[in-house]
């Protein structure tokens, strides 16, 4: 399969006063063509950072350093604010977690979704318009000329969702990056959306890159799945292989904590402790404070990431290496 | 073991004023609970389930009475909290506490640990000096915050730490009622099974009663025992947990069971998905309130009200098809579902009034004789049910 974007050990850190912080720590990845990659983490696990530094829109005072970020073979890592100007809403685009905030209040819905269409691929007003009417149709909006005239507060929160979704879509780009898109969204209409994403996923050959923090939605539509914890890739590997068999024990306290709508009750397996904060990260394994298979290795060396099979990777000492694992429970 | 009845809800409702219009001239009433009654036994626990805006929230402070009910009765231990005075109150809220949804605005930023956990203490007067130090650190050892942490401020924890310091406060007081507002919504994935885990062994400990409050079904089968689902300020669904996990009757439950992702990616399925979004408060649909996204609705639907009806082992439903099966295998069960809903209307449409609730019995099929089951007298609502189930049999 044909790599769309690939990033090479990125790292992210904002600078403080005496030393640095690193958010994103030796990262790399792949999304190829067609492909739904989702990212899953908790919160603080550097996520969100790995996507807006492919995107480019961290603020100056965060280092974005990396060996490259190639977009269809291009290292748009070194690529200048203009440039990156051109390929944002255009080549690659992004879909926010909360869409009444990332909506500007001021401007009716069919000003900030032709906007989008006029930088970009400017073809007249009325043709503008029409192409704007066509991906809100597209995005099963009811009633889209009256939509175009709304404001973001007039309209529900799913609603906002599938406006942002248009304006992801409306200039077709090859990637979108999903940050969350369903997270702030009620059950039901979060289904809606992931059946509407993946939808028109298929329809326009877009790749979406998912970040959420919901193994259940990651089941529901991922094709391969990174998992993050502090910074770093602890494991990835495709959807089937990652819930068949979970290799990083991080990965499987995750799925043995998720509550599941048919799990029978009784006390609940958690991962103990609590993630560490950046400025406090453990020596060796960051994982190796809340790992039940922690070894005097762990808490000494930082281990690598190693390929076990083609697209199977694992950030573990336990795991194909020095002593397997038990099954996991 | 479930107790006698600590807490009964009847026929509360909550409206609010809201101006609307041109400068707001126009006065219009949003219906935030809408004629909602219920009761708890001690020791037990009530899930609350319904998506953004149902009231679930607006239902849980009334029962306080963080807000003044617009009408209706919550009586606590038989004393009704709704027409108590201030200070009668005051007394009483030692026996019915809250813990909050979101653990970073609830606790005051600029108190120490200990002051938080302190202040229930203060407030009432039950505890000072020694004794208040013992019971704060006592409390934190309860909730599994280490005895150092007592002199540190809010925002030196993490999310899930400052769950456990809003439960201790709650706790400090011992009460008997514990309204838990959606506790875990905000917290990582890993950190809400430590959060329930923690609130069950508390629960089995000192004997409490909950309300607990959600949107993840998931969570709440977890700690319930009863579940109600809520829609548009109302209960349309209410059953013993796994009355409801087995035998799920309404639409709308029907929706968030299959709404939910299974972390499965072997049960990737074509999903019935509810369409549509949730009305506007300020203006329900006539007739159910669910018939604008039920892919069942008819003319009934939109003409008349379902009322909350006893179909059998305490199975509450207020709807005019209900369905059968249960939420693992509800895609299977929607073909002998919608032959009882088609039954239902043919029935309705000849007979006017009442044949809403009788016509449940009528559904001559095997799934009509348990469903019909008229409600039994000796709980709340059986004087309510029991009418027009006479009436429409006959």
């Amino acid at each position: 399969m044909d790599k769309l974007l690939q990033v090479e050990h990125l790292n992210t850190y904002f600078p403080i006063h005496d030393g640095r912080l690193h958010a994103v720590c030796d990262v790399s990845f792949h999304v190829n063509k067609g492909e739904l990659l989702a990212i899953v983490g908790e919160s603080g696990c550097g996520k969100s950072v790995t996507a807006l530094s492919v995107i480019g829109l961290l603020p100056h005072r965060c280092k974005v350093e990396s060996e490259g970020i190639f977009f269809e073979g291009s290292d748009i890592g070194g690529y200048s604010h203009s440039q990156m100007r051109r390929m944002r809403g255009k080549e690659i685009s992004m879909i926010f977690q909360e869409p009444l905030t990332s909506l500007n209040p001021l401007f009716t819905i069919g000003f900030q979704l032709m906007e989008t269409i006029r930088l970009h691929d400017d073809s007249g007003r009325e043709k503008n318009r029409e192409k704007a009417l066509e991906i809100l149709r597209k995005v099963e909006i009811a009633r889209p000329e009256a939509i175009l005239r709304s404001f973001p507060n007039e309209l529900s929160g799913g609603m906002r969702q599938r406006v942002m979704i248009a304006i992801a879509l409306v200039n077709h780009p090859k990637l979108i990056i999903a940050d969350e898109p369903t997270t702030a969204l009620d059950v039901t209409i979060q289904a809606q959306i992931l059946a509407l994403m993946k939808h028109l996923m298929a329809e326009y050959r877009t790749s979406i890159m998912f970040i959420t923090h919901d193994l259940g939605v990651v089941a529901e539509v991922a094709d391969r799945v990174l998992v993050m914890y502090a910074g770093q890739v602890v494991e990835e590997a495709t959807v089937e292989e990652l819930f068949r068999e979970p290799m990083h024990p991080y990965t499987q306290g995750l799925m043995n904590s998720t509550i599941r709508i048919d799990q029978e009750e009784g006390m609940l397996p958690t991962i103990d402790g609590v993630v560490p904060t950046l400025a406090e990260m453990p020596d060796g394994c960051r994982f190796h404070p809340r790992c039940p298979h922690a070894k005097a290795l762990c808490r000494s060396e930082s281990p690598d990431v190693r390929s076990l099979g083609a697209r199977r990777r694992v950030r573990c000492h336990m795991c194909g290496g020095v002593a397997a694992l038990p099954a996991p429970g | 073991m479930p107790g006698e009845v600590i807490l009964e809800v009847k026929h509360l409702n909550k409206h609010f004023k809201v101006n609307s219009g041109f400068l707001g001239l126009q006065r219009e009433w949003l219906k935030a609970v809408n004629d909602v009654s219920f009761s708890l036994r001690a020791g037990e626990t009530l899930g609350i389930v319904g998506e953004s805006g149902c009231g679930k929230s607006t239902l849980g402070n009334c029962i306080i009475r963080l807000l003044r009910p617009t009408s209706g009765e919550v009586r606590f231990q038989g004393m009704d909290i709704c027409a108590m005075t201030d200070a009668r109150l005051r007394e009483h809220r030692k026996e019915i506490q809250m813990i909050f949804q979101d653990p970073f605005s609830s606790l005051n930023p600029r108190k120490r640990v200990f002051d938080i956990i302190a202040e229930p203490f203060r407030v009432h007067g039950t505890a000072r000096g020694k004794a208040l130090e013992e019971e704060v650190l006592g409390l934190m050892g309860e909730v599994g915050l280490d005895r150092s942490y007592a002199h540190r401020y809010p925002h030196e924890f993490s999310g899930g730490q400052r769950q456990r310091i809003g439960i201790a406060r709650a706790l400090a007081l011992r009460p008997k009622l514990v309204i838990c507002d959606e506790p875990v919504s905000a917290l990582d994935v890993s950190i809400q099974a430590q959060i329930l885990n923690l609130l069950k062994e508390l629960q089995a400990k000192h004997h409490l009663t909950y309300i607990f409050i959600a949107h993840g079904l998931p969570s709440v089968r977890q700690i319930s025992d009863h579940i109600a689902v809520m829609y548009l300020g109302e209960i349309v669904e209410m059953a013993p947990k796994n009355e409801l996990f087995a035998r799920t009757m309404h639409p709308y439950t029907v929706g968030l069971f299959e709404a939910i992702p299974v972390p499965d990616p072997g049960k990737r399925k074509e999903k019935q998905l509810l369409q549509g979004d949730i009305p506007n408060a300020l203006h329900p649909p006539t007739g159910c309130c669910f018939h604008t996204r039920c892919p069942h609705a008819d003319e009934v639907c939109v003409r008349e009200k379902p009322r909350l009806t006893d179909m059998g082992g305490g199975h509450f439903l207020a709807c005019h098809h209900p369905r059968r099966g249960s939420y693992g295998q509800a895609g299977e069960d929607q073909a002998g579902a919608g032959q009882a809903g088609e039954v239902v209307p043919g029935v309705g449409g000849g007979d006017v009034h009442g044949a809403d609730v009788g016509a449940l019995g009528t559904g001559g099929d095997a799934h009509g004789a348990d469903m019909g089951t008229p409600g039994t007298g000796g709980d709340v609502y059986g004087a309510d049910v029991g009418a027009p189930d006479a009436e429409g049999a006959g």
